[in-house]
């Protein structure tokens, strides 16, 4: 663009330069090369118009764009524009008027008058100095009419000097030259007449002005006469040639002259004015286009810095602190463009130091989010307008549903997921008064929860944090270390008199019984066997909690499963019981202690056959599935299934109305010692599904 | 083909500039033989009122004759077999109101325009020798008005006016 300008420029100007020094001078402007001069102005006019046109075009592209500074750059470009055309115009109306008027004034209606008299005084000069010439003509010949042939040169010559003639001539009808009169050497072919002359003359008198191409004016007279001589009657013709003087010929022909130059000029006053004008409307055009350029240039130029500046300031909105403008010189916008930068450098590390903080405060809140989602109690930390602010993974588990959705909610939304979860909103809602800690046990799907409510922060910016604990193993192994201490108690003071109960009852019936008659024989005898059975019953009860509370000392070694089962499913050879094995592998073998795995397969097929169906007969299904790190068992019935309500493998927890309730609670035993789990649950048409987990 | 194209431009660009004043009826083959070929052309032309009226301000006027014999070629520019310019002069002297008419070195007076346009329209004789070797040959006779010797002030109109020509026979020989 600034090389593009400066050529335009030093074009435009030359050009102007040589337009306005050629029409100093006329003769160039009448020649072809100003013509050619005009038509490249003109070509480079079009040029630069184009040129202003495609710039003006791409500025409203850009305003059209919103293209930062782009409606500043159109504002100024109008207002330079016109700040210049406005003047020019003046200018330019002004001086093609002169101009015209200029060119009017020269062809002035004296100056031609003027010239006109000038011509006509020269015509009538010539009429006179002819008139003169002529009568000497007419006395000449009158004179020569009277004299003799023989005489003719010395009378011509006699009378040739007295009237000052400067060539004379005689001749006859024939052109024959019959005296010669000349004050110079005389062309006789140049002065003799032609055929016209002659016949002109033959009228009574001739004569004619005529100018030699060396610019002398010449008076030319044909003067017939009528000679008798000897009676003979002859025709001779007077010639008489009479230069004009010098000083007059000279005068006449310079006004002649001049006279035309002037009409050639008044020819040319139309298309002066035209050429004037035509060069005029270029240099305006040149000097507007020109104008134009410079104020788009100039323009671009100006509102360039804060063009930079603008985008500069949209980056750093964007968050690019590294945008740095260069100088842009010593003046005002330099000075802004200093200032801009070195806010920009203080912006960065500004903004390097917060993005430093940010990152620490993120790693610490990551250090405790995983601090939160790996803690063994389930949290929720509720702002000061009850809103759920945080929580982690193991509050939605315990709580069964997922609490990070209620993020950023109010608490009490809770509340849609179940109606048991009223008594944690009470608690919070009525921890309005000042308190430091609250606690809560909720029974909640075979689980007991411990909920903790403390408060966090002062004054009206307290958070209060609930701390969810699932305490139902806890509660568990303090109710089973319980039964332990109960079940070993009564092992130790009850087993040891039984044995001697019951011998003592048979020594009765054996000692007694015979000393009495029949029927009291038999009563003995029932009472006997009652107290004998009741002591088994006692002696396996206490054998139960014996085996319950004994300590967990296991004896392992490796054995296959299938093999163990199908050897229980012989055992239990009964009717109204089918039990089924299904396994994919004949052979999977565990370490573990045969003894207790195998009375736990015998409690569960026990318990699912009890269970069954009365007028049923019991189905069991035995699955073993064996992954890559767990071994797993079903045992799936077709029984009556459990109460969801209970935990079944509690001590003395029983549907059974003969049971102890100690079966499922030593098979739990049984598997916690093997480091496995075991859950049941019913199946969705009937019976439930007991599965037992081990993992590697 | 493209130079035939431009040639073709050219005809018809010259022929747009001087279709007011060709004519194709005024020269006539007066003889011919095997060494040369005599012609006969009027010019048959009627002053113009704006030249006129610049003769009558006694502005001197020259006139070029040019005649040129071209012979035709199809695909190329044709070849000028002949060219010849002379010159002419109109003069008025208002001083005398004389009116004259240089033709070589021989000069002519005339008391009035009509005269001297009659003395131009007269029947003129050219005789060419030594173009009967080929056909296909145009004659060419133009009278224009030679603008370098114009006043420089008649020089000043950026478009040539169209009393400049003053006539342009074409006969094809």
């Amino acid at each position: 663009m600034r090389y593009l300008l400066t050529s335009a420029l030093v074009i435009s100007l030359s050009l102007l330069v040589i337009l306005i020094r050629s029409l100093s001078n006329s003769d160039f402007i009448s020649s072809e090369t100003f013509q050619l001069l005009l038509k490249i102005n003109l070509a480079f006019v079009v040029l630069l118009f184009i040129f202003i046109a495609l710039q003006v075009y791409r500025l409203f592209k850009e305003v059209k764009k919103e293209v930062t500074g782009s409606r500043l750059t159109l504002r100024l470009v109008i207002s330079y524009s016109i700040m210049i055309i406005v003047p020019l115009m003046v200018l330019y109306f002004v001086s093609v008027n002169f101009l015209t008027k200029s060119i009017e004034s020269w062809f002035n209606v004296r100056v031609e008058s003027a010239l006109e008299s000038g011509l006509n005084i020269g015509q009538k000069t010539l009429d006179i100095l002819r008139k003169d010439v002529e009568l000497k003509s007419r006395s000449i010949s009158y004179s020569l009419s009277n004299s003799k042939i023989k005489e003719f040169n010395p009378v011509l010559s006699d009378l040739t000097e007295k009237f000052d003639i400067y060539d004379a001539m005689i001749i006859d009808e024939e052109n024959r030259i019959m005296a010669i009169s000349s004050k110079d050497n005389i062309e006789i072919d140049s002065v003799l007449p032609d055929e016209q002359d002659l016949i002109l003359a033959n009228t009574g008198f001739h004569g004619k002005i005529d100018i030699t191409q060396e610019n002398i004016i010449f008076l030319k007279t044909f003067q017939p006469y009528i000679l008798i001589d000897d009676k003979i009657q002859k025709k001779f013709y007077l010639i008489i040639t009479q230069k004009i003087p010098e000083s007059i010929s000279e005068a006449a022909l310079s006004v002649e002259s001049v006279f035309e130059d002037y009409q050639a000029l008044t020819f040319s006053r139309n298309s002066l004015k035209v050429i004037y004008q035509i060069t005029l409307s270029i240099i305006l055009f040149l000097a507007i286009l020109l104008s134009i350029s410079l104020a788009l240039y100039f323009s671009r130029r100006f509102t360039m810095p804060l063009s930079i500046l603008s985008e500069a300031t949209q980056s750093i909105a964007k968050g690019n602190f590294k945008k740095k403008i260069p100088d842009q010189g010593k003046d005002e916008l330099g000075m802004l463009v200093r200032s801009f930068n070195t806010m920009t450098t203080k912006l960065e590390s500004a903004n390097k130091t917060l993005e430093l903080n940010r990152q620490r405060i993120e790693s610490s809140r990551n250090f405790l989010e995983s601090i939160i989602n790996n803690m063994s109690s389930g949290i929720i930390v509720i702002d000061p307008k009850s809103n759920i602010r945080l929580t982690n993974k193991l509050a939605s588990k315990l709580l069964g549903f997922n609490l990070e959705l209620l993020i950023g909610q109010r608490f009490n939304q809770i509340l849609e997921y179940g109606a048991q979860f009223e008594e944690i909103v009470t608690l919070i809602n009525k921890s309005k008064d000042s308190y430091k800690e609250k606690a809560l046990t909720l029974k909640f799907k075979r689980r007991i929860l411990s909920i903790q409510l403390t408060e966090q922060g002062t004054g009206k910016n307290k958070n209060k944090i609930i701390l969810i604990d699932d305490i139902s193993e806890i509660t568990a192994a303090q109710r089973n270390e319980a039964w332990s201490e109960v079940a070993r108690r009564l092992a130790h003071e009850i087993k040891n008199p039984l044995t001697p109960i019951q011998l003592s009852a048979e020594r009765i019936d054996h000692k007694f019984s015979k000393q009495l008659e029949k029927n009291d024989q038999t009563i003995l005898s029932d009472i006997t066997k009652t107290i004998v059975n009741q002591v088994d019953a006692i002696k396996k009860m206490v054998n139960e909690f014996t085996e319950y509370s004994r300590s967990p000392e296991l004896t392992k070694s490796e054995i296959n499963l299938v093999d163990l089962l199908n050897e229980l499913v012989n055992l239990f050879q009964k009717e109204d019981l089918k039990i089924k094995i299904s396994s994919r592998s004949k052979k999977i073998n565990f370490t573990c202690d045969e003894i207790k795995i195998r009375q736990v397969f015998v409690n569960l097929i026990n318990n699912a056959y009890e269970a069954k169906k009365e007028d049923n007969s019991c189905e069991i299904e035995i699955r073993l599935r064996k992954t890559r790190n767990a071994l797993i068992l079903n045992f799936i019935d077709n029984g009556t299934g459990v109460n969801d309500d209970i935990n079944i493998f509690e001590p003395y927890v029983t549907t059974k109305k003969t049971g102890t309730g100690l079966g499922l609670a030593v098979v739990k035993k049984i598997i916690d010692e093997h480091d496995g789990s075991i859950t049941i649950k019913n199946n969705k048409i009937s019976g439930a599904n007991v599965e037992i987990h081990f993992s590697y | 083909m493209m130079v035939y194209f431009l040639k073709s431009l050219v005809k018809i660009s010259l022929a747009w500039i001087f279709c007011l004043n060709i004519s194709h009826a005024v020269i006539v083959i007066d003889e011919q033989n095997l060494d040369s070929t005599k012609i006969k052309f009027v010019l048959d032309y009627e002053l113009d009122n704006d030249l006129k009226k610049i003769i009558d301000k006694g502005i001197s006027i020259h006139i070029l004759e040019k005649i040129t014999v071209k012979r035709e070629n199809k695909y190329f520019f044709d070849n000028v077999v002949f060219k010849r310019i002379k010159n002419f002069r109109i003069e008025y002297h208002p001083l005398i109101k004389k009116f004259y008419f240089f033709e070589e070195n021989e000069k002519f007076s005339f008391a009035e325009l009509n005269e001297l346009v009659s003395y131009i329209n007269k029947p003129r004789y050219l005789t060419l020798e030594n173009i009967n070797d080929s056909k296909n040959k145009e004659l060419t006779v133009t009278w224009e008005i030679d603008q370098k010797n114009l006043p420089k002030s008649l020089q000043l109109s950026l478009k040539k006016p169209k009393w400049m020509i003053i006539k342009s026979l074409k006969h094809n020989l």
